[in-house]
């Protein structure tokens, strides 16, 4: 049996051939060339589960290293509470109606390019690695993108392979051309899969008695249920107990803690190749979760809990550092034209969002006063600074809330006279918007294929 | 703690999910001294609707003057043939945690020829010093405090083949070295209880009689027959960045499985070196 010393050990490696001259390439770009673009997606992560964010369940020391390198905004949307159509819109800057992902597992219309093939033939290494979703979850080819293919399952198994092969393209990139990279991570989406699994699991009385003290509070918000459109008010969660609730809240924050040290991972990697200055690193989320708050679980609804996403852009020197805009309404749109400002080439057209760069680098500018979010093909909600509208086609019950007096969603207006002309305006402004788009056929649902209509 | 209960598979909230990868699970024989030199391989499995096996860890153990050498090597399917590696060289210091005190680690990809993926390679070393760890990666060290008790991730399953011999009345708490270079503070491993556990059964389907009005009817009846226990120790680990894990082992010190509620480990062989 051989002896082998902790020296010895930290010296010499025994049977891995770690290299004595590291092979890792630091960052040698001009001051004036075009950034790297890192653009880090997770799943399911509400905007308010961060620790830099003021949530007080969850720990996450990476992402709040990074809020700390960067402008986050407040009042960012996703234009879909469903992975693929907001998927689509993160990569093409267009709404789903216009990409054609008007529901889970549907292709992006071949008309609309994605940033990557926009990127590709501009200079650029475009590389994906993570959960696609559009339509299969880890394809072995993407159009636009060299994939690097990585994870296989839930949680942990998808994300440190994502996250390790991440941060090693980082560190191995070198030669003229800036890279695209799409870090996409896949938790704390987990939590569906964890809460299907372990149904039974979610006893009366937790199975853990010893987490009892620590369990997370309920939102406020927890058993209220506003008039809502019958689509909506179908998309309900569990008839949980206020234990369970805690339990299943507190599940959720340690998978955006799983999520968190990932993150670490790929931000390590630039920070330790010297590659940040030279890096726009976006980091954002399809949608959000439930986690108890109107009673529901998971997403599929516009209140808060399931549109309100982290936007996190970071590039030191060029962009603020620790600001967090609570001013600027912000969507998922908005990150192509982002992007394609910093690479300094044009974005494509028909752009729906706005390049974020006069915000971000604290210059003056009329903003937009409204955004918009799609959900269920037939519902549509539109987001002004003090109120939220959502109404579903064919649907005669409309939701209208003043979110700067009701952020929780517990009081639904659109029946209260004084709020008519609130309505009306509101209905107004998303006609209006509804007619600027230019909506493609929904592409094939890969999920019914073979199935018999 | 007597062992007085025998559980199903089925009854445990821990098992029931990756039920349809323990129906097979036969009585192991008797264990490799846990503190000795041994092998272990591991299937392991993701827990979406069902289990499903996605790849495999190995763990090799071999004891030494200042504690033991546990070297792993880790692999996951990512489709098309293509694999993730993560290969590590751990020294562990005694005790009973198995604290990690140097450690190597090279990570890559292959693809379904078996041939590297070259701008994805990584390789690293680590320390613990009794209150940091210490990163070398890209050229570069990074410290991070990590209090001052650590123990990581596969090195607790070392771990509680040697607790389960000698259980501690008390829980265990320390940091989580996670995949070798992220530290996760506010760890406890916790003995949850010693119990028989029920394995190698069969399924049959029955007819069972039932008197209705008009008559008696029979219907089929899935009953679970046969099998034999296990005397088993579970333990329970939680904390920071990781879901709940519990380990299932023999009394005499053997792994039969972990489960996090999103993926399993079932152990596959085991022999002693």
């Amino acid at each position: 049996m051989k002896t082998l010393s902790r020296r010895d050990f930290v010296a010499t490696s025994t049977g891995l051939t770690l290299s004595a001259a590291l092979p890792w390439r630091a960052s040698a770009a001009p001051a004036n060339a075009k950034p790297n673009v890192l653009l880090i997606i997770c799943d399911q992560l509400s905007w308010n589960a961060v620790s830099g964010h003021g949530c007080r369940w969850a720990n996450t020391p990476n992402l709040d290293r990074l809020l700390k390198q960067s402008v986050s905004f407040v009042e960012s949307h996703s234009t879909n509470p469903v992975c693929s159509p907001a998927r689509s819109s993160i990569l093409t800057g267009r709404m789903p109606v216009e990409t054609g992902v008007i529901t889970n597992s549907r292709p992006i219309h071949a008309s609309v390019p994605n940033i990557g093939q926009w990127l590709k033939g501009k200079g650029y290494d475009t590389v994906y690695c993570g959960k696609w979703h559009l339509p299969g979850g880890r394809p072995h080819t993407i159009d636009g993108f060299r994939v690097v293919p990585a994870g296989s399952g839930q949680g942990d198994l998808m994300d440190n392979s994502v996250a390790r092969l991440s941060a090693n393209f980082i560190a191995n990139h070198g030669g003229a051309k800036p890279f695209l990279l799409v870090s996409s991570l896949l938790q704390p989406h987990d939590i569906c899969y964890w809460a299907i699994q372990n149904r039974d699991l979610v006893p009366p009385e937790t199975p853990f008695d010893e987490l009892g003290p620590p369990l997370p509070d309920l939102p406020p918000n927890n058993t209220c249920r506003p008039e809502a459109p019958e689509k909506l008010d179908r998309a309900r969660g569990p008839d949980f107990t206020d234990d369970q609730w805690r339990y299943y809240r507190y599940i959720y924050f340690r998978q955006v803690e799983m999520l968190d040290h990932d993150v670490g991972r790929i931000l390590d990697a630039l920070e330790q190749t010297g590659k940040t200055r030279d890096t726009l690193v976006i980091f954002t989320s399809d949608h959000g979760e439930g986690g108890g708050r109107h009673a529901h679980v998971q997403k599929w609804y516009p209140y808060e809990e399931g549109v309100k996403v982290p936007l996190v852009v970071s590039y030191p020197g060029k962009v603020q550092e620790d600001v967090l805009d609570k001013e600027h309404l912000v969507s998922g749109l908005d990150i192509v034209p982002t992007i394609c400002d910093y690479a300094g080439v044009d974005a494509p057209t028909d752009m729906r969002g706005f390049s974020l760069r006069p915000l971000l680098e604290g210059r003056p500018i009329e903003w937009r006063d409204f955004v918009a979010t799609e959900h269920h093909i037939t519902g549509r909600m539109l987001r002004t600074s003090q109120f939220k509208y959502v109404r579903y086609d064919g649907d005669p019950v409309e939701q209208l809330f003043d979110m700067q007096a009701d952020p929780w969603e517990m009081t639904n207006l659109y029946k209260d006279p004084a709020y008519a002309s609130v309505l009306a305006e509101h209905r107004a402004r998303l006609d209006r918007w509804t007619a600027t788009l230019t909506p493609v056929e929904p592409t094939p649902d890969a999920s019914k294929k073979g199935r018999k209509a | 703690m007597a062992v007085t209960e025998t559980t199903r598979i089925d009854d445990h909230f821990s098992l029931r999910p990756m039920a349809g990868a323990l129906r097979n699970l036969q009585p192991p024989g008797k264990a490799p001294r846990p503190d000795g030199a041994w092998s272990a391989e591991f299937v392991l499995y993701t827990l979406a609707n069902r289990p499903w096996p996605t790849g495999s860890l190995t763990l090799v153990r071999t004891p030494h003057e200042e504690g033991a050498e546990l070297n792993t090597d880790y692999s996951l399917a990512c489709g098309s043939g293509v694999t993730f590696r993560t290969g590590a060289e751990v020294l562990c210091a005694p005790g009973a945690l198995g604290t990690p005190s140097a450690w190597t680690v090279a990570t890559r990809q292959l693809d379904a020829q078996g041939k590297e993926t070259p701008d994805v390679f990584g390789e690293f070393r680590g320390a613990y010093d009794g209150t940091h760890v210490v990163i070398k990666q890209y050229g570069k060290e990074r410290s991070v405090s990590a209090g001052t008790s650590l123990a990581w991730s596969w090195g607790l399953f070392d771990a509680v083949q040697r607790l389960a011999v000698n259980p501690p009345s008390e829980p265990l708490t320390f940091a989580l070295l996670d995949h070798f270079d992220q530290v996760k503070p506010g760890h406890a491993l916790r003995l949850r209880k010693r119990c028989r556990l029920l394995v190698g059964t069969e399924f049959v389907v029955e007819e069972q009689a039932a008197e209705l009005e008009h008559g008696t009817v029979f219907r089929p009846r899935r009953v679970e027959r046969g099998g034999t226990t296990v005397d088993c120790v579970v333990f329970e680990q939680t904390g920071r960045g990781i879901l709940p894990i519990v380990y299932w082992c023999t009394t005499d010190g053997r792994l039969l499985m972990v489960s996090t509620g999103l993926e399993a480990y079932v152990r596959k062989t085991e022999e002693a070196r």
